[in-house]
């Protein structure tokens, strides 16, 4: 089950000591501009944690290739009731996930514009491009995207903070650009990490331009009245399931015994 | 409590726990820490002995010396009367900052004072005869001096009473007997009058009336019987005397004839006046004789001459009918009298067994005014004696043993019970702030919660991944929380110490 991910970070890893660098890395970039760093310790630490957190995703990435098979659904949206949730870390897990399949791709586009995290996490420095940046038309789309240091996953950032998210997500070209990234590799499956629904209209207008959603629910924290809410904004949306994250449990037997 | 719903209660203490813990030891701490201010308290005790004396108060012949626990609970009544403890604070000046300040004290503090005593005093038995009063508070000779006043002043007014009882017994007997005296008298008089009334009609005469009644009767039946008879007799000289002819026609010398009507005339006049009419008759025929024989002087050759003389078959007939009319008058007269009586016999007959039943009511009266007279008689005999004992000898049920003595020390709480009590305050404090928590802010728990609540499915189960800060984080939390721990121990143990030197 070791993947190939793995074997990539102690790649980097390595090399990281070699050059006497600690925290940054020098990649063959997709930019000259990008930095690439460590992945965040959650990530990596959930992709060193061989137990169930990792399996769980391994799970829900099933149910999405499932979906593609059977609907052409390729294209999910993950969103949260409130912020802290973790959708997020579910969205980048779970594109991780995906890329690491045999065949399949993955493209993660960050949405949520007003606080960007998805580039953070997966080791990606300052970005000065991004979707905001291509829905302004201010540079091309194959100039947005990065390629992190995970084979088969593709990466839009949220590019730098517009001052007004919601209108360009409401915008036809990003319809036009969900369209496209979908239909032009069929063997790419693109999560949406986007603001909290009940915080942001952002989601609710993703929602109806997605073929899934995933609502991410953190035990403990999220509370009924809230996730109530959500998915009421999601009725009209091909909801998913809820995944639930943070389980408080001691952990299966059943995974140790394997 | 179902399994689900145990589930549900370690979710929500597992998720919750930082809360509970937060104020488990917040409350934990301010309630330890509230023990040790707790202000110490004296206590004092006084063992009151119900006596037996050697001449036993009539009054109270049925009270018994063992104090059983209605006893003590009238006792502690009497003891805790707002009556009583109000004196005591009057005598012992409480309440007041200045004793000698004469200045009464406000309704509502005297209300305040008295809760606050009766809440700190236990009476309680002690054994057979005995019972003690003891009171707990703040400063240790108002702790002495309460208990030995509400003990003394029990006893006084125990010995009050019982000269009270005695004299209001007594004027009661006295209010009573004067009663049962006009009772008594009047039934007496009552039972006089109504045998003086039917005195041939009580129960005992009841074989001599029914006696009489039948002699009465028989001879009633007797009576009529004669009656009768006489009455047939009578019918047969009426039908005689109707055959008979008053007067017959006689050829006698006239010498003789005069002899016959003079002795004929004094026969009549033997038996009735000379206006009767046989008699005048007579009378005139006689001197008609007379006159002729003085006219005839040949005496010798005196004529037989044709005369009318009395028919004394008829006169004989008349006679003995004359006679049965009497006997039959005087018949009639006594078959009335015998009517008469038979009617009052029979009536008082008839009315014995009334007489019975009111004559028994009467005689009951009497006997149970009677009684009731004797009693109250004797009832007060007792008390006077009582009343006489009282005066030579003052008696009182209760003596104290064992006055209150000043408390030295502060009486120790019960450590266990004190540490106990903070262990479950904070507990509960920790679970309520948890289940408050949940009802304010209900969270969701696990996949149950999503699937039956909300009816949307669960597509995955992240479990929580912690990253190495995070897990040097909980680990420096279970190190605050063992500190807590610890933290918690020393503050129960100088509970424990604290009370276990006081």
């Amino acid at each position: 089950m070791m993947s190939f991910i793995e074997r990539a970070l102690e790649r980097a890893a390595q090399e990281r000591k070699k050059n006497k660098s600690s925290m940054t890395i020098s990649r063959k970039p997709s930019r000259p501009s990008i930095e690439f760093q460590e992945l965040d310790p959650r990530i990596h630490a959930m992709m060193q944690d061989r137990t169930n957190a990792f399996e769980q995703y391994k799970v829900l990435r099933t149910m999405i290739l499932n979906a593609g098979q059977q609907n052409g659904h390729r294209l999910f949206l993950v969103t949260s009731a409130n912020a802290g949730e973790g959708k997020t870390t579910t969205s980048v897990n779970l594109a991780i996930s995906i890329a690491q399949g045999l065949q399949e791709t993955a493209l993660l586009i960050d949405c949520d514009m007003r606080n960007p995290q998805v580039h953070r996490m997966l080791g990606v420095g300052k970005t000065f491009a991004g979707l905001a940046s291509f829905l302004r038309d201010e540079v091309e789309f194959s100039k947005a995207l990065i390629k992190p240091p995970v084979p088969n996953l593709s990466l839009l950032p949220a590019g730098p903070i517009p001052l007004n998210p919601s209108e360009l997500i409401n915008s036809r070209k990003m319809s036009l650009l969900l369209q496209e990234v979908k239909d032009r590799y069929p063997n790419r499956f693109i999560i949406i990490d986007s603001p909290p629904i009940n915080q942001f209209t952002d989601a609710s207008i993703l929602s109806l331009k997605v073929d899934g959603v995933l609502l991410v629910a953190r035990a403990g924290k999220t509370r009924m009245v809230a996730l109530e809410a959500a998915i009421a904004k999601l009725k009209k949306a091909n909801l998913m399931g809820v995944v639930l994250n943070s389980i408080d449990r001691p952990t299966s037997s059943y995974y140790y015994y394997y | 409590m179902g399994k689900e719903t145990l589930k549900y209660y370690l979710q929500m203490f597992r998720y919750h726990r930082g809360i509970f813990l937060l104020c488990f030891s917040v409350s934990l701490f301010l309630s330890i820490a509230g023990s040790f201010l707790l202000p110490k308290r004296y206590r004092s005790q006084c063992t009151i002995m119900l006596e037996v004396k050697g001449i036993e108060n009539p009054l109270a012949q049925r009270r018994e010396t063992s104090t059983d626990p209605d006893q003590v609970k009238t006792i502690r009544n009497l003891i805790l009367s707002n009556n009583r403890l109000s004196r005591v604070i009057e005598r012992l000046g409480l309440g007041r900052s200045d004793q000698s300040s004469l200045k009464p004290l406000d309704h509502l503090e005297v209300e305040r004072l008295i809760s606050q005593i009766r809440e700190n005093i236990v009476i309680d038995t002690a054994g057979t005869g005995l019972f003690t009063i003891t009171y707990t508070g703040e400063e240790p000779s108002k702790v002495r001096d309460i208990t030995n006043t509400l003990a003394n002043m029990f006893i006084e007014e125990n010995l009050e009473l019982t000269g009270s009882q005695a004299q209001a017994e007594y004027d009661f007997i006295q209010k009573q007997l004067k009663e049962y005296k006009q009772r008594l008298e009047y039934s007496e008089k009552a039972l006089k009058e109504f045998k003086e009334k039917n005195i041939c009609q009580l129960p005992g005469e009841a074989n001599f009336n029914l006696t009489h009644l039948q002699k009465l009767q028989d001879e009633l039946v007797e009576v009529r019987l004669k009656s009768k008879e006489l009455e047939q007799k009578r019918g047969i000289l009426k039908r005689q005397l109707a055959e008979e002819k008053p007067s017959i026609v006689a050829f006698v010398q006239r010498e003789n004839r005069i002899k016959q009507m003079q002795v004929q005339l004094s026969q009549l006049m033997s038996r009735y006046t000379e206006n009767y009419p046989d008699v005048i008759k007579l009378k005139a025929e006689l001197e008609k004789e007379k006159s002729l024989s003085v006219q005839t002087t040949d005496k010798e050759n005196d004529p037989y001459t044709e005369t009318s003389v009395i028919n004394p078959i008829y006169q004989k007939i008349k006679e003995s009918l004359n006679t049965i009319e009497i006997e039959i008058n005087l018949l009639q007269t006594r078959q009335q009298e015998l009517t008469k009586a038979i009617e009052v016999y029979a009536g008082r007959v008839s009315s014995i067994p009334a007489q019975e039943e009111e004559l028994a009511r009467l005689t009951r009266d009497k006997k149970v005014n009677e009684e009731a007279y004797e009693t109250l008689l004797k009832r007060l005999a007792q008390i006077n004696m009582v009343r006489e004992m009282e005066k030579t000898a003052h008696q009182s049920r209760f003596k104290i043993l064992d006055p209150a003595r000043l408390p030295l020390s502060p009486i120790a709480y019960n450590p266990w019970q004190i540490t106990l009590i903070c262990i479950f305050l904070s507990f509960g404090m920790g679970v309520g702030a948890i289940v408050g928590f949940e009802y304010l802010c209900r969270t969701i728990k696990d996949e149950s919660d999503v699937q039956e609540n909300l009816h949307i499915p669960v597509v995955a189960y992240i479990p929580r991944v912690l990253t190495l800060d995070e897990q040097k984080q909980q680990n420096r939390r279970r190190m605050m929380e063992g500190l807590v721990l610890i933290i918690w121990l020393v503050l129960i143990l100088s509970s424990l110490m604290r009370n276990v030197f006081h």
